[in-house]
């Protein structure tokens, strides 16, 4: 373990050890599985800060261009945002919590989604935002050559290439922008109509991305924290958004002994407080999901 | 500071005066985030936000997640009900806000811009605080309160803000955001140099560049009160927490303009 976790890992362990007298967790009162969640938490934290990493770099334009194997859509979302393309700086992070990183291939499926497979189209924000009906077409065209370059990460394994799934999530993430266009005119209204309070920005931002069709809980959950990781809109999030998942659920569960999820909100709200970490919503979401699925013997998993 | 902390609670507001500036009627004023007396430096905002008192389902905050007192935590029904006890209690809570549990998403920010000197409101150092031109959290954004609400309530707390700058040991004042630096205008002496910064434009694809200006001053009297030593103010345009898209590129370099003007 390196010094620098090492220190964490005494912190969390203090924490968890003063947050016990407060809430019982009996899913850690035996050392292994204690032990076991901090490494999770220490992995989600590392997960965390590698991505606020990004926003604090300078990229030149080669991380931006989808023809070479050197673009990465995130570094891509920071320098669009840093030269002030705010549209696609939120399109290129869409993209990439749509599709996901996979082991393997990598950001294969954006890049070649961006590139229109190396043809003359990119499938940048004006021309998507323009006309989303001519992706569609293209999709329903083009689907089984995108399927040969790449897979969707483990995050969105059960969502669809074709055009009746990411098609319409497409076309639907431009209808929720809304007829201007403008990301930066969505958020500033809203901004304007509930304030910058960045948890409340996230809450309601992810209530009202409902209407982004096949982009369900986890999908609403890892874009809005990626904007936010990279510094895009100043928004952090407010819960774990248990009551719509599988796994942090199931990790609560086995935490707590508890099965009630307003109980366990409460708990995993007060968690969260009492570790004080940056994006400790998303660390606490993240480290139990890892956490339940080996919760005595440590897994490392890449997100 | 804590006569003063009794006379503001003691003698601000009134009942009718709290419906009518819709303040939430069982919040304390926060006189200080962070301990005043310990500063040298303070930040300064519009007023306090609701989420210093009550979750996002606007339920009250209890337990570990409390920030501030109340009148159900200090178990008054009403603020005439208060005593110097219980104004230890209210202190005690705004001088220990960092080490509880500060709403860290709103005020790192502005604790990396002030970094560069080597203040920060957390430990080790806790020579800095944040400060509001308003101690008192409304129901309301204050963007959405009516032209005469914010009229009242500014005119009820330039007074303690004078007062508790005149007794404390801070030298600079730095104010966050266009509408701090307006309305910090209207209450105080200060003459603001404007200038434009070129490093702090945020750049629009579309051309409609926001530019970024610092103001710098002295400020003498606050609300009438005359302070016993000039204060050094400085400002920059863009709110850190709400103006939209303001690059880390240029909150390093709004950083980098405070360090070189404060003098640790």
């Amino acid at each position: 373990m390196r010094i620098k976790d090492k220190a964490l890992y005494n912190d969390l362990d203090k924490k968890l050890t003063e947050f016990i007298k407060i809430h019982s967790m009996p899913g850690i009162s035996d050392s292994s599985d204690k032990e076991c969640l901090i490494h999770q938490i220490i992995d989600s934290d590392r997960r965390i800060k590698i991505a606020q990493i990004f926003k604090s770099k300078s990229y030149s334009s080669i991380v931006c261009d989808p023809s070479k194997t050197t673009f990465n859509p995130l570094k891509a979302a920071c320098y669009h945002f840093q030269n002030g393309d705010i549209d696609e700086a939120f399109w290129l992070v869409f993209l990439a919590i749509h599709y996901g990183k996979h082991r393997e291939h990598g950001w294969n499926l954006v890049r070649f989604t961006y590139n229109g497979l190396g043809t003359s189209i990119v499938w940048d924000w004006q021309t998507i935002s323009n006309d989303p009906t001519l992706f569609r077409s293209w999709l329903r065209r083009n689907h089984q050559n995108l399927k040969q370059k790449g897979t969707f990460s483990n995050h969105r394994k059960y969502v669809s290439i074709k055009d009746k799934g990411t098609g319409a999530t497409f076309e639907s993430y431009v209808n929720w922008i809304g007829p201007g266009k403008s990301h930066e005119k969505f958020i500033q209204d809203l901004i304007d109509t509930v304030g910058s309070d960045p948890k409340i920005l996230f809450n309601k931002l992810y209530n009202s991305m409902s209407s982004v069709k096949y982009f369900g809980r986890l999908g609403k959950f890892d874009y809005l924290t990626m904007i936010g990781k990279l510094g895009i809109v100043n928004i952090e999030p407010d819960s774990t958004y248990l009551n719509e998942s599988t796994g942090p659920y199931e990790g609560a569960k086995k935490l707590f002994n508890d099965t009630s999820k307003r109980s366990l909100n409460f708990k995993l709200n007060a968690l969260e407080a009492h570790l004080g970490l940056n994006f400790g919503m998303q660390i606490i979401e993240d480290s139990i999901c890892n956490w339940q699925k080996s919760p005595s013997n440590y897994i490392h998993f890449r997100g | 500071m804590k006569q003063k902390i009794l006379e503001v609670i003691n003698n601000t507001l009134t009942d009718a005066d709290i419906k009518y500036a819709d303040v939430i009627p069982w919040s304390t004023p926060i006189y200080s985030f962070g301990n005043i007396s310990n500063s040298k430096i303070a930040t300064l905002g519009i007023n306090p936000s609701n989420r210093e008192f009550e979750d996002l389902n606007g339920v009250e905050l209890n337990g570990n997640n409390r920030r501030f007192h109340t009148l159900k935590s200090l178990k008054i029904n009403s603020w005439t009900e208060i005593d110097s006890a219980k104004t230890n209690y209210i202190k005690t809570l705004c001088d220990e806000y960092f080490s509880r549990n500060p709403y860290d998403q709103w005020f790192k920010k502005l604790d990396y811009l002030i970094s560069g000197s080597s203040y920060s409101y957390y430990f080790p150092s806790t020579e800095a605080c944040h400060l509001d031109l308003i101690p008192y959290a409304t129901s309301k954004k204050w963007s959405d309160l009516r032209p005469n609400q914010k009229h009242f309530l500014l005119d009820k707390s330039s007074l303690l803000l004078g007062h508790l700058l005149k007794n404390s040991s801070i030298n600079y004042l730095i104010l966050n955001g266009s509408t701090v630096i307006k309305t910090f205008e209207q209450i105080s002496d200060v003459t603001f140099r404007k200038e434009l910064q070129t490093d702090w434009v945020l750049n629009r694809k579309n051309g409609k560049n926001v530019n970024g200006y610092s103001f710098e001053g002295d400020v003498n009297k606050i609300g009438g009160i005359k302070l016993k030593q000039a204060i050094k103010v400085f400002g920059f345009n863009h709110n850190i927490q709400s103006s939209f898209g303001v690059t880390s590129i240029v909150q390093k370099s709004i950083r980098n303009w405070l360090s070189n003007k404060i003098k640790v």
